[in-house]
């Protein structure tokens, strides 16, 4: 199968472009249309990239997340559909700018890098790889989205204005965020462990990697228990959401560039 | 006495979310500081992984305290984690109202205390050997399970390019004549029996009487906590849809949580 590569990524980089300007043009008009041109330009971003992706996933015969440009690809793709959930559950609008705008960066720099599809090795020639690294993107997308909601939190506590969200319902999505992301990534986890048990002979590796997300679990589950204590409510999870993704973005992009590690992204 | 003890107030502190977040939050900070160590100092932290954990600490741990002391605390504030989740379990269970409410979170809970025992468990009375290359027809006998490995068969798959793609092992294991298990391994699927797991892991080529043979390079460790590790990720994995499915029944049913 012929993957009209160039063209498709560009279509979906370029509708989230317009996407993201449509947005923050709804910050200053604020009128429906505005809004709803932005979500159907996500949408259609959003179809563009699933059909790209499943494109590559059939070509290939595995799913495509075996390198930094498939990793960056898969996690745009997971943002865009968590801001999706999201948009739909809550009418959430520009609210979600900001996600929209990691997600713009993040597709932005997949772009220069090779789309070619790698033969799969056979260590990664499992089920279990694809669950694992799939659920963990997926986990990441909604930490994203968690971070987000904590930094909105934060400004509209400053600026209580009225573009925003109030608070209340800021608080409700970025402790779901949380909760969702923590489940699918306790998930990735699981079958990541599974997965190492029966390639390597042990399920938890000391491999800086695997150091790094157990602690964003512990993070994410202490995390989960905050939001029961009044004191941590509000502007202390909010920050707690903030440096929560700090870990997760060392975890994927620091440790995986910077570092030797099993989880190589070059 | 069982009312005595659960209203007392060092069973409320070890059940309580402050100490699970205080607890939590240690963790996380001490092995951010610590991890960063793992990569600059391979000499120290490879072989976390070539030896349980009970081994490594007490061969290479104890000889560099300056740079792996960390890795005992969080063991401990781990470890009392884990002690918060298990009596918060407890309290649950003694105070259980509802059928179904927070079952998932529970069973969550249940399934970190049995990781975290299985973990504890392999590192104790675990072991792990890495590098046992050997030709067909070899065995190795593992004196600590009473039971032989053998390699009865073995053949590399090269690409076109010559690259090797894969390696098939058949591998058997015996307790004196009788055999327990005969597997035809390659990558993601080893031999495993009770807690032992033989994984061919590379191979090389010898010369033995004017020719090259191939031998296989298994890895061969054992984890007597494995079953039970299996165990706890099945209730985690179990908590986490039960959960979700609950979060959003409560949701639509306008149910919120209890706030400390």
């Amino acid at each position: 199968m012929t993957i009209p590569q160039t063209p498709m990524l560009y279509g979906a980089f370029g509708a989230y472009l317009l996407a993201v300007l449509m947005y923050l043009s709804h910050l200053v008009l604020r009128r429906p249309w505005v809004w709803r041109s932005a979500f159907v330009l996500v949408l259609a971003g959003f179809a563009v990239q699933s059909v790209f992706l499943a494109m590559r996933w059939a070509t290939a015969g595995y799913l495509p997340v075996t390198n930094l440009f498939a990793t960056q690809f898969f996690f745009s793709w997971a943002l865009a559909a968590t801001y999706l959930y999201f948009e739909l559950r809550y009418r959430i609008h520009a609210a979600g700018l900001f996600v929209m705008f990691c997600n713009l960066l993040l597709l932005g720099s997949a772009l220069p890098r090779d789309p070619a599809l790698p033969p799969l090795i056979p260590a990664l020639d499992t089920p279990l790889f694809t669950l694992h690294v799939s659920l963990s993107f997926i986990g990441y997308a909604f930490f994203a989205m968690a971070f987000s909601m904590g930094v909105l939190y934060l400004v509209q506590k400053r600026l209580q204005t009225g573009l925003l969200p109030d608070l209340q319902l800021l608080r409700k999505l970025n402790e779901e965020a949380v909760f969702l992301g923590f489940s699918i990534f306790t998930l990735c986890m699981i079958f990541g462990s599974i997965w190492a048990y029966v390639a390597w002979g042990y399920y938890f590796s000391w491999n800086i990697k695997g150091v790094w997300s157990a602690l964003v679990w512990i993070f994410y589950a202490g995390m989960c228990h905050a939001k029961f204590i009044r004191r941590w409510q509000g502007s202390g999870y909010a920050l707690l959401s903030i440096a929560g993704f700090g870990v997760v973005l060392f975890t994927y992009l620091g440790i995986g560039l910077l570092m030797s590690s099993n989880h190589p992204l070059e | 006495m069982l009312k005595t003890i659960l209203d007392s107030k060092t069973w409320k502190l070890l059940c309580s979310l402050k100490l699970t977040i205080v607890l939590a939050s240690a963790v996380t900070l001490i092995t951010i500081g610590g991890s960063v160590l793992i990569p600059f100092n391979p000499k120290v932290f490879a072989g976390m992984d070539s030896m349980p954990l009970g081994l490594w600490v007490e061969k290479v741990a104890v000889q560099t305290p300056g740079m792996t002391w960390w890795v005992p605390v969080a063991g401990i504030l781990v470890v009392l984690l884990g002690v918060n989740t298990l009596c918060c379990f407890v309290d649950w269970v003694c105070h259980f109202r509802a059928r179904w409410r927070k079952c998932g979170e529970y069973l969550i809970h249940i399934g970190f205390i049995l990781l975290l025992t299985a973990y504890l468990w392999g590192s104790h009375a675990g072991f792990r050997s890495e590098n046992n290359a050997m030709l067909v027809g070899q065995s190795k006998r593992l004196p600590q399970l009473g039971v032989t490995l053998k390699l009865e068969n073995f053949k590399p798959v090269l690409a076109p390019s010559g690259r090797p793609m894969e390696m098939l092992n058949t591998l058997a294991l015996y307790r004196g004549n009788e055999l327990l298990k005969r597997v035809e391994t390659r990558s993601n699927h080893p031999l495993t029996w009770g807690g032992l797991v033989a994984i061919p892991i590379s191979y090389g080529q010898t010369a033995r009487g004017g020719r090259y043979v191939p031998y296989s390079i298994l890895t061969i460790n054992y984890d007597p906590g494995v079953k039970l590790a299996f165990a706890g990720s099945l209730a985690m994995g179990c908590g986490v849809f039960l959960t979700l499915f609950s979060f959003y029944r409560k949701r639509k049913r306008g149910d919120h949580p209890d706030i400390v």
